[in-house]
C-alpha cells in the first residue's frame, strides 16, 4: 500500500502515531521513535540524524523531535534515534571539552547507518535524509548507502566537521541555517553552499541561533514546502 | 519488501482504549491510571493542530503523570483531534476507517457540568448529542465495549437510598441531571441495538487527590471552601463581623453527608471495573461508602481557614431573601447550583461496585479534607502551573554554592578535566541573592561567591524549580536549555559542553535539598 502511494504530501497537519523502537547497531541497541500518520498511508520516509550526543543530541532534542513529528504530520514516516554507546570516559570528556571531538565519534556513523537500515526495513518508501548540526556530517556516507531523493541540512557544523564529499552529491539539497549560528559563520555557510552541485536552496533564519528555539514549526514548514516543490 | 504502517498499529498487537474528556480532572487521572496499567490510550482532544492537542493533554496530565512525552514516544499514547459537538465527533471518515477493528473499549469521560440550560445548548449538547455521535463512531469502529461516565446524581431529588438500577425517570433538580440521565438512556438503547456491552459509571462529587489534595479544577465542593474563604476575607476587609463568629445560616443538616470521592479513587474504581466487567449493562455507583458529614467538613474548614460560626438550619430550609444578610446572600451566590450536591446527598448503594473493585476508597478523615483545602489555599483557588520562588530557595542556593560544590567537586570526575578553565554565572530567577559566579581552573573550583558585577564566559538563567531539578539530578541542563526552560548567554558552545560536565557531576553527587535543610536545621 505504501509502495504504491503517490508521493504527494498533505498540506494540512495530520494526527500521527509514534512508536518506540529498538534498533540493533554496532554500538549496541539504539532507542528510536518511528512516527507516521494515523489515517493515511505514509508517502515518503525520512531519517532525522541529530546533533552530537554531547551537544544535545537526544531523542527529545527540540529540532529533532519537531522535524520528525512535523513531517509525520505532513504524511511522511519518520525515524529519529538516539546514538548508542556507554558515554564518554573522563578522558573522552576532557578531549571533547578541548577539541569538540570525542574519541567515540566514528561510531556515530554506524549508529546512523543502522537507523537507516531499520527505517527501510519498516517502510519501503523514497527516503529523505535530514541532518541537524553534527548529524549533517554523517549524511554523505548515508547517501551512498540509500540513494535518497532529497538531502536537508539544518545548521551544518561546517567549521568543525568535514562535509567535502557532500558538495559533490548532485541530489536536491535544502540548507537551513541561522544568521547567528555559533557552529558555523554565515559567510562560511554561503561559500560552502555556493560550491554545492545539483538543485539547491539556502534558507537563512534571521535573528536565530543554532538551536532554533521557538522556530521549530517554521523549520518544518520550510522543509515541507521544499519537499512539495 | 512492502509494508503498511498499519502493521505497526495496535490492531495487529494491542488494541486501544479510546478516552474522551482527558483534559478534565477525572479524564486526566483516568489517562494516568490507564497508562499506569499498561493500556494503550487514544485520546480524542479538541484542538486546531496535533501539536496543540498534545500540549493540552500534557498540561492536564502533568500533575499526575509528569511528562507524557515518553508515553507518546513509546506508542502507548496517541491523540486524535475531534470534537463531540461535530457529526462523528469531528473525525474524518479516513480516521474512522483506519481505526476500524483496533478499538477495544471506548471510555467516554467528557461531559458538561452546566447545571442550567444554556444558550449554546449545554449541557444537552455535550452530554446527549456528543454521546450519540461518539457511539455512532464506536459502532463504526466495531467496538462493542462502551463505558460511559455519568453521575450518581441522575437519581435527581431523592430522600431514600439509591440503588444502582433505577429505571424510572427521577425528579430532576436541573438540566445537568436530566442531560446525564438522557445520555445514559440513549447509550443503553444504542448498545441494545448494536449488541454492545454498556457499562455506566456514576461517580459522586469528585474532589482532589486523596494523598496530596491536588486538583486541576476548583468546582463542586470547592465553591463551598471558597465561599467560606470569601466570608473570612470580608470580615477582615469590612470589619462588621468577627471571623470567629460568622453570621451565616446554612440550609443543610449537620449530619448530612455530601458524597465526596477523591479523583484517584474514582479513576481506580472505573478502571478496575473496565478491566473486569464483562457481562455488560452494569451500572456502578463510584461513590464513597461513608462520606464526611457536614459537621466534620465545617470543623475542618474552620481550622484551616481560621474562621468559626454559622449554623445548620436543616436541609430545605429557606432563608427569605429579604431576611438574608449581605453575607448570607454572598454565600448563596458563591455556592450557586452546586449547593444541592455539596450540602446534601442521598446514600448510594454500591454493592455492584464492591463486587468488582480491588479495594474500597480509604475512609474520610479530617486530614484528608484538610489536604483538599490546603491545596486550594496554596493555589489561591486557581490552577498554577509554575510555583513561585520562596525564601527557602535563596537559602538552598547558598547551601549549594557555598558548601556543597566546594565539598564535592574535588572528589568528582570533573576534577580530572585538566583543560576546564571557565567562569560560569548562575542567575536563579526570582530568588533574592540568586546570582552566583563559579570560577573553574584546571577542573577545580577555584572560587565561588555572589556575583559582584564580574563578567563570565557563560551565564545560565534558570527558574528556581528548574535549578533544583538540575542539581538534584532529575533533569539535564542541556535538555532543559534545548526545551527553552533555561537560557544561556555568552559562549554557547562552551555552555553546552559545560552542561554535559555538570550533568556528569550531578549524577555523581546529586544535591538533596530537603536533606540539606534538615541538616541546617
Amino acid at each position: 500500500m505504501i509502495a504504491n502511494a503517490s508521493s504527494a504530501l498533505t498540506p494540512e497537519r495530520l494526527d500521527i502515531l509514534e512508536e518506540s523502537v529498538a534498533i540493533a547497531a554496532p554500538s549496541g541497541e539504539l532507542a528510536g521513535v518511528l512516527a507516521y500518520p494515523l489515517a493515511v498511508p505514509a508517502r515518503r520516509a525520512a531519517l532525522v540524524v541529530g546533533p552530537h550526543p554531547l551537544m544535545g543530541g537526544r531523542l527529545d532534542n527540540n529540532v529533532v523531535r519537531a522535524v520528525a513529528r512535523g513531517l509525520a504530520e505532513h504524511g511522511l514516516a519518520t525515524l529519529r534515534f538516539a546514538y548508542g554507546g556507554p558515554g564518554p570516559t573522563t578522558d573522552g570528556m576532557d578531549a571533547f571539552w578541548r577539541t569538540g571531538h570525542a574519541p567515540d565519534d566514528p561510531q556515530r556513523l554506524g549508529d546512523a547507518q543502522a537507523a537507516l537500515q531499520y527505517l527501510h526495513s519498516a517502510v519501503a518508501l523514497p527516503t529523505v535524509l535530514i541532518g541537524y548540526s553534527f548529524g549533517t556530517s554523517l549524511l554523505e556516507a548515508l547517501a551512498d548507502a540509500c540513494a535518497p531523493t532529497h538531502l536537508v541540512l539544518i545548521g551544518p557544523t561546517l567549521a568543525r566537521h568535514a562535509h567535502d564529499r557532500l558538495l559533490q552529491i548532485a541530489l536536491p539539497k535544502l540548507l537551513i541555517t541561522a544568521d547567528n549560528d555559533f557552529a558555523t559563520p554565515l559567510e562560511l555557510t554561503r561559500d560552502w553552499f555556493g560550491q554545492c552541485r545539483g538543485p539547491k536552496r539556502l534558507v537563512v533564519f534571521p535573528a536565530a541561533e543554532h538551536f532554533y528555539l521557538g522556530a521549530e514549526d517554521r523549520l518544518v514548514g520550510e522543509i515541507f514546502a521544499w519537499l512539495q516543490q | 519488501m512492502m509494508h503498511d504502517t498499519r502493521d505497526k498499529q495496535p490492531g495487529g498487537r494491542e488494541p486501544w482504549v479510546v478516552l474522551t474528556g482527558a483534559t478534565g480532572l477525572l479524564g486526566s487521572f483516568l489517562l494516568h491510571e490507564l497508562l499506569s496499567r499498561d493500556h494503550r490510550v487514544l485520546c480524542i482532544i479538541r484542538a486546531a493542530t496535533p501539536a496543540q492537542a498534545r500540549e493540552r493533554l500534557a498540561t492536564a496530565a502533568a500533575p499526575w503523570r509528569g511528562d507524557i512525552e515518553p508515553d507518546f514516544e513509546s506508542g502507548r499514547l496517541a491523540v486524535v483531534r475531534g470534537d463531540l459537538h461535530e457529526p462523528r465527533v469531528g473525525l474524518a471518515p479516513e480516521v474512522i476507517d483506519h481505526l476500524k477493528g483496533t478499538i477495544a473499549t471506548v471510555l467516554h469521560a467528557a461531559g458538561s457540568i452546566a447545571f442550567q440550560q444554556r444558550a449554546d445548548g449545554e449541557p444537552q449538547r455535550t452530554n446527549v448529542d456528543g454521546t450519540r455521535e461518539l457511539l455512532r463512531v464506536a459502532t463504526a469502529w466495531g467496538c462493542r465495549d462502551w463505558h460511559l461516565v455519568s453521575t450518581a446524581f441522575v437519581c435527581g431529588h431523592c430522600d431514600s437510598a439509591v440503588e444502582e438500577f433505577h429505571d424510572e425517570p427521577p425528579a430532576f433538580r436541573n438540566a445537568y441531571e436530566q442531560s446525564k440521565w438522557t445520555g445514559e438512556q440513549l447509550a443503553r438503547a444504542r448498545a441494545a441495538t448494536c449488541g454492545a456491552r454498556l457499562t455506566v459509571h456514576r461517580p459522586g462529587v469528585i474532589v482532589g487527590h486523596s494523598q496530596t489534595g491536588a486538583t486541576t479544577g476548583f468546582t463542586g465542593i470547592y465553591y463551598l471552601f471558597r465561599a467560606i474563604g470569601l466570608l473570612a476575607q470580608a470580615s477582615a476587609q469590612y470589619g462588621d463581623f468577627d471571623r470567629h463568629h460568622i453570621p451565616l445560616r446554612i440550609p443543610a443538616d449537620a449530619a448530612a453527608r455530601p458524597n465526596l470521592m477523591c479523583v484517584d479513587d474514582v479513576a481506580r474504581e472505573i478502571v478496575d471495573i473496565l478491566e473486569t466487567e464483562r457481562n455488560g449493562h452494569g451500572v456502578f455507583h463510584i461513590t464513597h461508602p461513608k462520606p464526611p458529614s457536614n459537621r466534620i467538613i465545617k470543623r475542618v474548614l474552620e481550622q484551616c481557614l481560621d474562621v468559626a460560626g454559622g449554623s445548620f438550619i436543616g436541609t430545605g430550609a429557606v432563608v427569605p431573601v429579604a431576611e438574608a444578610s449581605t453575607y448570607e446572600q454572598m454565600f448563596t451566590s458563591a455556592m450557586g447550583a452546586v449547593a444541592a450536591y455539596v450540602l446534601e446527598s442521598p446514600r448510594f448503594d454500591r454493592a455492584q461496585t464492591d463486587r468488582l473493585v480491588r479495594r474500597r476508597p480509604a475512609p474520610w478523615n479530617a486530614a484528608r479534607l484538610a489536604r483538599l483545602i490546603a491545596f486550594g489555599q496554596k493555589s489561591g483557588w486557581r490552577i498554577n502551573h509554575r510555583s513561585a520562588a520562596t525564601d527557602a530557595d535563596g537559602d538552598g542556593c547558598a547551601a549549594y554554592f557555598e558548601r556543597f560544590l566546594p565539598e564535592h567537586i574535588a572528589d568528582s570526575r570533573m576534577a580530572s578535566l585538566a583543560g576546564l578553565d571557565l567562569d560560569v554565572r548562575y542567575v536563579i530567577e526570582g530568588v533574592a541573592d540568586g546570582d552566583w559566579l563559579c570560577r573553574f581552573r584546571g577542573g577545580r573550583l577555584h572560587d565561588v561567591g555572589r556575583t559582584q558585577g564580574q563578567g563570565a564566559a557563560v551565564t545560565y538563567r534558570i527558574a528556581a524549580p528548574v535549578f533544583w531539578d538540575i542539581v538534584g539530578g532529575q533533569a539535564s541542563a542541556s535538555e532543559l536549555f534545548l526545551a527553552g526552560h533555561a537560557r544561556v548567554e555568552g559562549d554557547i558552545e562552551r555552555a553546552l559542553k559545560f552542561a554535559n560536565i555538570v550533568q556528569d557531576f550531578v549524577q555523581e553527587f546529586p544535591f538533596d535539598r530537603q536533606c540539606q535543610q534538615r541538616a541546617d536545621a
